[in-house]
């Protein structure tokens, strides 16, 4: 099978080059034990404690920002992050406790027994106000170009507890603006040192590039000389980053983000299936970002994952379509599936059922490849020439937290593997075998780059005259760049943008993929192409939206009787709710 | 004329003969009545010599227009030419009538980070509310005086950067 080149961080044309630093030549060593969070344990007993003057209870230990978030009290902070260790730093969530006669910060108090917390008297008012009067000493007014304006902690703490205006008279502190990686700009002047993004390097990416430089007034987040931020999970400092310090050249000047559509999906890097949310405007998609999911990938993405979104309106996205019967009026009609079955089946007939071939991929939805399935039983093609196609390996890599991204670039061989059968994957180097020795003739291939595969990768040759000899070869195609035969089937395919269905990731727990841009041209996608086959066939009544062909297919994925929308936004685990 | 139309108006016959004398023959003949109009219009006609006219010759005549009139937009520049505009979005933000479309880009100049690489104002859309010029944090939109606003096709009423610019 042909290695097809793993998906790395695409950098866009329209942004600046990195800069001259050379490659860290090895990750630094990470210091220290591993750190995890301050969470009460599991088992942790009930404590008493009092929240403006009501009584609660909760696991002793759990930290008091969350505590009082559950109760609706929402205490304000910066530097704190529920997936890094606290540091108290901001003082931005000063409580008063009747235990101690100053006020105490809140991301670093965990629940004890008897403890009794004011978060909303007059004092702690003042407080508030006066530590954001003396952050924003220095911080521009810069928000009408910042791109973290929208979405910013100090717009959103200014106004809800700050003053209306500054008293300060004397000339700002001006800090470095500065390159700092693949795809990190530091804004110095924006920053207010939180450290949020040098203790992510610290803990959860464990490569401790970032830290803070000078002191006082001119402290500043920077990196080491000749350590520049190159890490595949670099990209989440600019989400955690509270202001707009931290920003990320793939956005830069892309859209405000109040006018971007969010909608919750996953991944498809690779096979761990990081919940994601696609930021898209005007039908594009401007970004990704990571979606909290515990059991998955915390609050993190890696940076593989994040910018590779530039195919689903690339140079190269096949809107190509050719088949018998093809006219203005056709197109996207039903007649695409109808010139799809119709080849087939004519092979069927004649060779009979052992001449055909359906190879699909680790990239279709659960519902893509149970039509594929069902298409092969209407045609009764048997298992050995039912086949899908995988990516190549690549390189694994775990990082200090525990996040891994994984090796397997393929984000559903397992679904793929439950529904077309567990030896899918063994099984496709056979049909090409099959193809290039004559066994096969016909063939169906739905792939995203197909032309990868099919004869024009390395070390593929003899593949190219093989398919001129096939009687019947229907290729749905997500990015061209083949030449196939002149009588092939040729039909567009969907990008994991476009597409409505649900994937299985390497630890068995089934997501959802959500439609997040609407197709190019209107195209038709596999699952309507698939659909309307298996219509002309006579094996399917009418086309159903993905949730309907989830209730067939959920027993095949060890979830009966589990329905679409019980899938929910963060996914089952392969025992179903257990 | 029958009994009941009579009947129908009497307050203005009574009016009307009150004026005229109790001759009800000669208010029917309605001489009288175009008479008098027309001597009123030739007291106008003399009286309307020297006076001030309200009429305006339109369009061989500027109409004036009052401080704070709401026209087309323009695009400011500052000392060195360039638009003031740093593509903040807040105009298509605030816009009633979803009639802006910016797409920004780096700027070229040290001073500044962003500038407006698409400007375009859609002039059929535009209810003219003057809110973009509100919203404006660098005073770099304002709506002008110009009113005269007539065109051909509709492609040439969306105004581009250059155009607004330029306006």
């Amino acid at each position: 099978m042909a290695e097809i080149s793993v998906k790395g961080a695409v950098s866009k044309p329209n942004v600046a080059s990195p800069h001259a630093a050379p490659q860290s030549p090895t990750p630094p060593v990470a210091y220290g034990e591993p750190t995890v969070p301050r969470k009460a344990s599991e088992n942790a007993e009930l404590v008493k404690f009092k929240l403006n003057g009501k009584e609660l209870e909760v696991p002793a230990g759990t930290n008091l920002i969350e505590a009082a978030r559950q109760q609706g009290v929402n205490i304000p902070y910066y530097c704190y992050h529920p997936g890094l260790t606290p540091a108290g730093n901001c003082r931005m969530c000063l409580v008063e406790t009747a235990n101690a006669k100053k006020p105490i910060t809140a991301c670093t108090t965990p629940i004890t027994r008897g403890l009794e917390i004011t978060t909303d008297s007059e004092s702690l008012k003042t407080a508030r106000a006066g530590v954001l009067e003396l952050m924003l000493v220095n911080h521009p007014l810069d928000c009408p170009i910042c791109d973290k304006s929208g979405e910013c902690m100090l717009q959103d703490h200014t106004f809800a507890h700050g003053k209306d205006r500054s008293r300060m008279v004397e000339p700002k502190e001006i800090k470095h603006t500065k390159d700092v990686g693949n795809d990190i700009f530091i804004w110095g002047n924006r920053c207010i040192v939180c450290t949020r993004c040098v203790r992510f390097c610290d803990e959860i990416s464990g490569t401790g590039e970032l830290c803070v430089v000078e002191r006082g007034d001119h402290s500043v987040v920077d990196v080491f000389p000749e350590y520049p931020l190159h890490n595949a999970l670099s990209g989440n400092v600019v989400d955690i980053c509270p202001v707009g310090a931290l920003i990320s050249k793939d956005f830069l000047y892309q859209a405000r983000v109040w006018f971007q559509k969010k909608t919750d999906s996953i991944c498809t890097g690779c096979s761990r299936g990081c919940n994601i949310e696609i930021q898209t405007k005007d039908n594009q998609i401007k970004r990704l970002v990571p979606r909290h999911n515990r059991d998955v990938n915390d609050y993190w993405m890696c940076d593989y994952g994040r910018y590779d979104h530039s195919h689903v309106l690339g140079e190269a996205r096949s809107l190509r379509y050719r088949f018998a019967g093809l006219t203005r009026e056709t197109v996207r009609s039903t007649e695409a599936g109808k010139a799809l079955a119709q080849a087939l089946q004519a092979v069927a007939q004649s060779r009979g059922p052992g001449a055909v071939g359906i190879l699909g991929s680790a990239f279709h939805t659960n519902e893509e490849a149970y039509l594929l399935r069902k298409l092969a039983e209407a045609l009764q093609v048997p298992a050995s020439n039912v086949g899908a196609l995988a990516r190549g390996a690549g390189k694994e890599q775990v990082f200090k937290s525990g996040f891994r991204i994984s090796a397997d670039k393929n984000p559903n061989r397992k679904g793929v593997e439950k529904i077309l059968g567990a030896d899918a994957f063994g099984n496709a180097a056979g049909i090409l075998d099959r193809v290039r020795s004559g066994g096969l003739k016909a063939l169906l291939v739905v792939s995203d780059r197909p032309h990868v595969i099919l004869g024009q990768g390395p070390g593929e040759d003899g593949l190219v005259e093989a398919l001129a000899s096939l009687e019947a070869l229907v290729v749905l195609e997500l990015e061209s760049g083949a030449k196939f035969p002149q009588q092939t089937v040729l039909l567009p395919s969907t990008a994991f943008s476009e597409k409505d269905g649900s994937m299985v990731n390497d630890a068995g727990r089934t997501q959802r993929l959500r439609p997040a841009t609407e197709r190019p041209r209107a195209i038709l996608g596999e699952i309507e192409i698939l659909q309307e086959a298996l219509r002309s066939l006579g094996k399917w009544d009418r086309t159903l939206p993905a949730a309907s062909i989830f209730k067939d297919l959920a027993p095949l994925l060890g979830l009966p009787g589990v329905t679409y929308h019980e899938v929910g936004k963060l996914g089952l685990p392969a025992g179903g709710n257990a | 004329m029958s009994q009941a139309t009579e009947e129908s108006t009497p307050a203005m016959n009574t009016q009307a003969s009150a004026r005229i004398g109790k001759s009800k023959w000669l208010f029917r003949l309605y001489l009288p009545a175009v008479f008098k109009g027309l001597f009123n219009t030739f007291l106008h006609l003399v009286k309307a010599k020297g006076h001030k006219t309200f009429t305006i010759q339109y369009p061989e005549v500027a109409r004036p227009v009052r401080k704070g009139y709401r026209g087309e937009h323009r695009l400011k520049k500052d000392a060195l030419g360039r638009e003031k505009c740093v593509a903040c979005f807040m105009c298509q933000t605030v816009c009633p009538s979803n009639c802006i479309r910016i797409v920004a880009e780096e700027a070229p100049w040290p001073d500044r980070d962003k500038r407006p690489k698409i400007f375009e104002i859609d002039m059929l859309r535009c209810i003219y509310c003057g809110m973009c010029e509100e919203a404006c944090p660098c005073d770099a939109i304002e709506l002008t005086e110009k009113f005269n606003v007539v065109s051909t096709t509709r492609t040439e009423k969306i105004y581009n950067k250059e155009k607004l610019l330029s306006n």
